[in-house]
């Protein structure tokens, strides 16, 4: 029996059979046969077992199918980006005691089946047919990993009903909500929860999701190819992914009329790229995000104006009567509470959550204020960072840091721009006698940590800088450049 | 007259820029974020420059850059 999120899937793929639902360069699959082919593989990936499965493969469109496949049969879906380092695979698939792995590529997995979706799927040569069991809301609908402060990633597990209400909270946000049949534009990796908003606005009301595999981080052109190939009506996507994009004078209205919103979330969104944006595109409906990834990737969202450009010194990112879920501050710090907020990190993890009275919490370490009506977002209380839209724990690093071998000690900064945007990640490494160069320590990171938390410039330096605590003085730390 | 290197050091937050032969593409000093800073900064400075429409290897050295800067003015 379908719940809530099946359900939502189901009648937009019902409307829409002849829809492309997903694109991914050249190749497309409409609502009718991915509505078809999840439900015929749900009934294998159910029979197969239990435990969640994790996703190893780039965007084709097998991998959207299986993601609606495992809804469908009640399992969690693991999305693993294919760039993730070996190491870091390997205990992602350790922590989720994933007995299934669906991939192209070769996976050590002590038990259990690693194969492609078809290769499960061909078992079964049965017809479509609506899940005959029963799917608990509260069951994990997806698990997303995300940067951990003591260097082993942070499972977040979300729950059917998270992403129920998740899904029906972006579907009624305005001007979202008054779109028909439009093109979708996927930029973030489905391993982080950014696309959890383009993927279950595009599928969850018969809109068709275009992607394509550029990385963001260096082939920013592709991302603008994608608008120009695909007439794109909303876009999901970074603040810096946009700031890419603006870098081409053709990108206009005049070029792109059919372009007509886009969805910010990830990172802080600046008052400059905004003032861009509108240079670019005057009519252009631009919403600013909000929320962790423990929250179902966003709680709250606001439309930016031109007026609010000229009366805000900070952009806000919330309109508190449209919030996904309750949001309160206490202490100065953003407090979340409700059918958006996970049940607690795999693994039982300590660090932000909370139960009060049979609801969900959780502390989001984010200074806050609310407002007019409005939530803004000050700075993080730990050494949590996003960089291009990448959450990232500074300890992370460092932990990874001090496991390779022959460093002792180790510290890492960033260095922000004007506007409080993290522009590089630096690291100080002091290294035992004969100890490995910058060179080396860059090697054996880019082995443990995904390419976009190795920071941009490590220095092998003689000592850290201590100050009158005995804690390592980070302000001085800037001195040795 | 721009001090390119003197921008390149601030949106590279490197003063490895000044070093003599320096790749900045090699040697990931210019990523795309410096890339961004750096033709945003330039526009400060009135130089309006299709980063689309430049080929990467003329933005590898401080010089290129220049040379760069220059054609534009003319």
């Amino acid at each position: 029996m379908p719940d809530t999120i099946t359900k939502r899937m189901e009648a937009a793929a019902k409307a829409n059979r002849d829809r492309i639902a997903y694109k991914c360069g050249e190749h497309a699959i409409t609502y009718g046969t991915l509505w078809d082919e999840a439900c015929r593989c749900a009934a294998c990936i159910r029979r197969q077992g239990t435990s969640p499965v994790v996703l190893f493969q780039d965007k084709r469109c097998e991998t959207v199918i299986a993601m609606v496949a495992c809804l469908l049969a009640g399992r969690a879906y693991v999305p693993v980006d294919v760039k993730t380092p070996a190491k870091r695979v390997a205990r992602i698939l350790a922590m989720t005691g994933a007995e299934l792995v669906l991939t192209d590529r070769e996976i050590d997995l002590q038990r259990g089946t690693v194969c492609t979706l078809a290769e499960l799927a061909c078992l079964s040569e049965n017809e479509p047919s609506q899940p005959e069991w029963e799917l608990d809301e509260n069951r994990i609908a997806y698990m997303i990993f995300t940067s951990g402060s003591t260097g082993e990633p942070k499972g977040v597990p979300i729950t059917a009903a998270n992403l129920a209400n998740f899904a029906d909270w972006i579907a009624g946000l305005s001007p979202l909500c008054d779109y028909k049949n439009c093109n979708v534009l996927n930029q973030a990796s489905f391993a982080f929860d950014l696309s959890v908003a383009d993927i279950y606005y595009a599928l969850g009301n018969g809109h068709t999701l275009v992607t394509n595999e550029a990385d963001m981080r260096t082939e920013y052109d592709r991302i603008f190819e994608v608008f120009a190939k695909e007439r794109i009506n909303v876009a999901v996507m970074t603040p810096t992914c946009m700031k890419m994009c603006l870098l081409n004078d053709a990108f206009t209205a005049e070029n792109f009329p059919e372009f007509q919103c886009v969805y910010f979330c990830g990172e802080r969104l600046e008052k400059k790229t905004v003032e861009r944006l509108f240079r670019h595109f005057p009519k252009l409906a631009v919403i600013n995000a909000y929320g962790p990834t423990e929250a179902t990737s966003a709680v709250s969202a606001v439309t930016i104006t031109s007026e609010m450009l000229a009366a805000e010194e900070v952009l806000p990112v919330g309109c508190m009567a449209t919030a996904a879920t309750e949001i309160a501050i206490e202490d100065g710090e953003i407090v979340l509470r409700g059918k958006s907020v996970f049940g607690g990190y795999l693994g039982g993890v300590c660090g932000g959550h909370f139960t009060e009275n049979g609801t969900n919490g959780y502390r989001t370490g984010d200074y806050g204020e609310i407002r007019d009506g409005k939530l803004y977002c000050g700075g993080r209380k730990d050494g949590q960072i996003k960089y291009m839209g990448y959450r990232i724990e500074l300890a992370d690093i460092e932990s990874n840091l001090l496991a390779v071998a022959g460093v002792e000690d180790c510290a890492v900064t960033v260095s922000g721009n004007a506007e409080g945007a993290v522009s590089a990640i630096r690291a100080f490494v002091v290294c035992e006698p004969g100890g490995p160069d910058e060179a080396c320590v860059r090697a054996a990171l880019a082995v443990r940590v995904p390419a976009y938390m190795v920071p941009k410039k490590i220095s092998v330096v003689a000592e850290l800088p201590v100050n009158d605590n005995g804690k390592i003085d980070r302000k001085a730390l800037r001195q040795y450049d | 007259m721009i001090d390119v290197r003197k921008i390149l050091a601030e949106v590279c937050d490197d003063d490895a820029v000044y070093e003599e032969g320096i790749d900045l593409i090699e040697s990931g000093l210019l990523d795309s974020l410096a890339f961004v800073e750096l033709f945003d900064r330039l526009e400060d400075e009135g130089i309006f420059l299709q980063p689309t429409q430049i080929d990467r290897s003329r933005l590898r050295t401080p010089e290129g850059i220049e040379q760069l800067i220059a054609e534009y003015r003319n």
